[in-house]
């Protein structure tokens, strides 16, 4: 990025107020990296433990629900289930961290899963609802946290660069050319001067 | 505003969460889980849930999913046993923002 810059002292001092401006802003964005990077690791081992749980109880859930809709006729399993009595009022607040924003998931429950006949359905299903009932909040946590560090992630990779591409190319850079065009400044006083001083011998 | 939950899978798996107030669709193929997506992604939904077989043939369309603010985009094991793909999804994650596994790597 070798670009042509006049050596005056009006570029110097444009120069060097863009320095500062950038120092600035790596400075910032070097803090607003590591304030993601510590949300985005309290989030993280949370999601992990959370998937670990939601994987479990739920492979268990999905089996126990085969199985128990194997016991009942598909009609009857579809008319058991046809008119849901629970209903779920769902919210959804936003939360800024760091200027990123992520979701917070809150939820409440109305009513109860039971809303068919106990008699014609098999006693396995109250069970594997019983299990998805059960999980539906981690699972609604699980996925807040899965997808604020979803969101984190691409954040903290993008300020990353931000921050590299500062320290490692537009800082270097600048300073390069400040030193050249203070070098070429001094190089000319000091040409002024011997040239003077030449005069003033040819003179005296 | 009102959000609403949905779960996209195998029919006979997904039934159960109907009883529970989640919306339901049942994926039947490839094509039709395109235009299921592409519904939920219009819709008003904050969580989209789905199970790994469909999330694997999927892949594509979630992942742009994944992009928005919303739908949160979540994988269940499905009826099949786990298969790992929500760790998977972890360690993309963790890998993307701190440029290596820390996680998994034990």
């Amino acid at each position: 990025m070798a670009q042509k810059i006049n050596p005056t002292r009006m570029e110097l001092i444009r120069l060097k107020a863009k320095l500062k401006v950038a120092k600035r802003g790596h400075k910032l964005l070097k803090e607003k990296r590591d304030g993601l990077m510590k949300e985005f690791m309290a989030i993280i081992r949370d999601a992990k433990d959370k998937r670990e749980k939601v994987e479990e109880n739920i492979a268990e859930g999905f089996r126990s629900f085969v199985i128990a809709a194997a016991d009942m006729r598909p009609q009857s399993l579809e008319t058991a289930l046809l008119w849901p009595s629970k209903k779920i009022n769902f919210e959804v607040k936003t939360k800024n961290v760091m200027s990123v924003v992520v979701p917070q998931f809150a939820y409440q429950e109305e009513g109860d899963f039971v809303c068919y006949s106990l008699a014609t359905s098999s006693s396995g299903l109250d069970n594997s609802l019983k299990i998805f009932s059960d999980s539906l909040a981690d699972i609604v946590k699980l996925s807040q946290m899965e997808h604020s560090a979803r969101l984190l992630a691409a954040e903290i990779e993008k300020t990353r660069r931000r921050v590299n591409a500062l320290e490692y190319i537009f800082i270097p850079e600048m300073e390069k050319n400040i030193k050249n065009i203070s070098n070429k400044l001094d190089e000319q006083e000091r040409s002024a001067l011997a040239g003077l001083m030449r005069i003033k011998e040819n003179v005296v | 505003m009102d959000y609403k939950i949905a779960i996209a899978g195998s029919p006979q798996a997904i039934l159960g969460f109907k009883a529970l107030g989640l919306e339901t669709f049942p994926l039947s193929s490839v094509d039709s889980g395109r235009e299921i997506l592409k519904k939920i992604s219009a819709g008003n939904y904050a969580i989209l849930l789905i199970s790994e077989d469909w999330a694997v043939a999927l892949e594509e369309e979630l992942n742009e999913l994944k992009q928005q603010p919303l739908p949160a985009v979540t994988v269940l094991p499905s009826q099949l046993g786990s298969q790992g793909l929500g760790y998977q999804e972890l360690r993309k994650i963790v890998e993307k923002a701190v440029g290596s596994d820390i996680l998994f790597k034990n």
